[in-house]
């Protein structure tokens, strides 16, 4: 999974609402580079959970940060559940699991809740510190990267 | 179903509202099939009609999420209704039934239950509603319940 410029591009497009920008990369993007987007999407957003709200006591701000979030992307038509969006958020603290096994209905309206509540975590942050996720969040996937070829070159798949 | 059904529904959802679990507990457990049909009526006008005195007739969406949120972190506890159920059943105003009709019995009670418990103790003098809301509820639940049995 290789994160290139590009995916930080579309990421920051993405979040700050420039549509046109990110259909335009996305128009032309690869399935194999719309999956490392979708994971570099995925990391950054788990990051700004994290950095947003810092501990399992944080229940009742997840429930009222994801209602607010639900009024601002269209009320009850923001494309995603409010249980749908604290369960996310609640895993990415340690509350509940990981939501497992989803639809392909369910995982739509995942990408949604994402993309939708980290916008509203990016808007709490200074310019700075989103961009300082983003950094942490692309090294972390590339270190990712490095360990998957490491192992595969042990297991000697590669030489053929 | 008969006067008595209404009684009974009225004491198990007065129990309920002021908080005397003791008295809800054992109203509850002793509800034959009439009185459940009664406190079903009962519990969607009262609801209704609570919604109506606290958002007026054509509740937001804005208002709704955002009471919601609030009554379960505050009121009601985050896992006692999911957010989904408690907004359809505020949202069910005249014309909306239909997202009533969608849920099963058993959640929609639920979560009016739980609805009508968070809009009574809004603050402190949400809960003077009761008596007035109940009385309502009665009237609109026999009234009902006549033109049933005239049918």
């Amino acid at each position: 999974m290789n994160i290139d410029d590009e995916h930080v591009t579309a990421l920051r497009a993405l979040v700050t609402g420039d549509d046109d920008a990110f259909d335009r990369i996305l128009d032309n993007a690869s399935p194999e580079w719309q999956d490392a987007f979708a994971y570099l999407l995925g990391s950054v957003f788990l990051a700004a959970v994290k950095y947003r709200f810092v501990n399992t006591e944080s229940r009742p701000d997840i429930i009222r940060f994801v209602a607010r979030s639900r009024i601002r992307h269209g009320g009850d038509q923001a494309g995603f559940s409010p249980s749908m969006a604290e369960a996310l958020m609640g895993a990415a603290v340690g509350i509940n699991p990981p939501p497992a096994d989803r639809s392909e209905a369910e995982e739509d309206e995942n990408a949604a809740a994402q993309v939708a509540l980290l916008k509203d975590l990016a808007g709490e942050l200074s310019y700075l510190d989103f961009e300082s996720l983003l950094k942490a969040a692309r090294e972390e996937l590339s270190k990712l990267d490095l360990i998957g070829q490491r192992n595969v070159q042990a297991s000697g798949v590669d030489d053929g | 179903m008969t006067t008595s059904s209404i009684d009974s529904a009225v004491a198990e959802l007065r129990a309920f509202l002021t908080g005397d679990m003791d008295t809800w507990r054992r109203l509850h457990g002793t509800q034959d099939s009439d009185a459940k049909g009664a406190f079903a009526i009962l519990l969607t006008t009262a609801c209704s009609k609570a919604v109506e005195n606290r958002f007026g007739k054509q509740p937001s969406a804005e208002d709704i999420i955002d009471f919601v949120s609030d009554a379960r972190v505050r009121t009601i506890g985050p896992d006692t209704v999911p957010a989904e159920d408690a907004e359809k059943v505020l949202r069910a105003t005249p014309g909306h039934e239909d997202l009533l009709t969608s849920m099963n019995a058993r959640d929609r009670a639920g979560a009016q239950t739980a609805m009508l418990y968070a809009l009574t103790h809004e603050t402190d003098e949400s809960q003077n509603q009761v008596d007035d809301l109940l009385a309502h509820a009665v009237e609109v639940t026999a009234a009902y319940l006549r033109q049933r049995a005239a049918r």
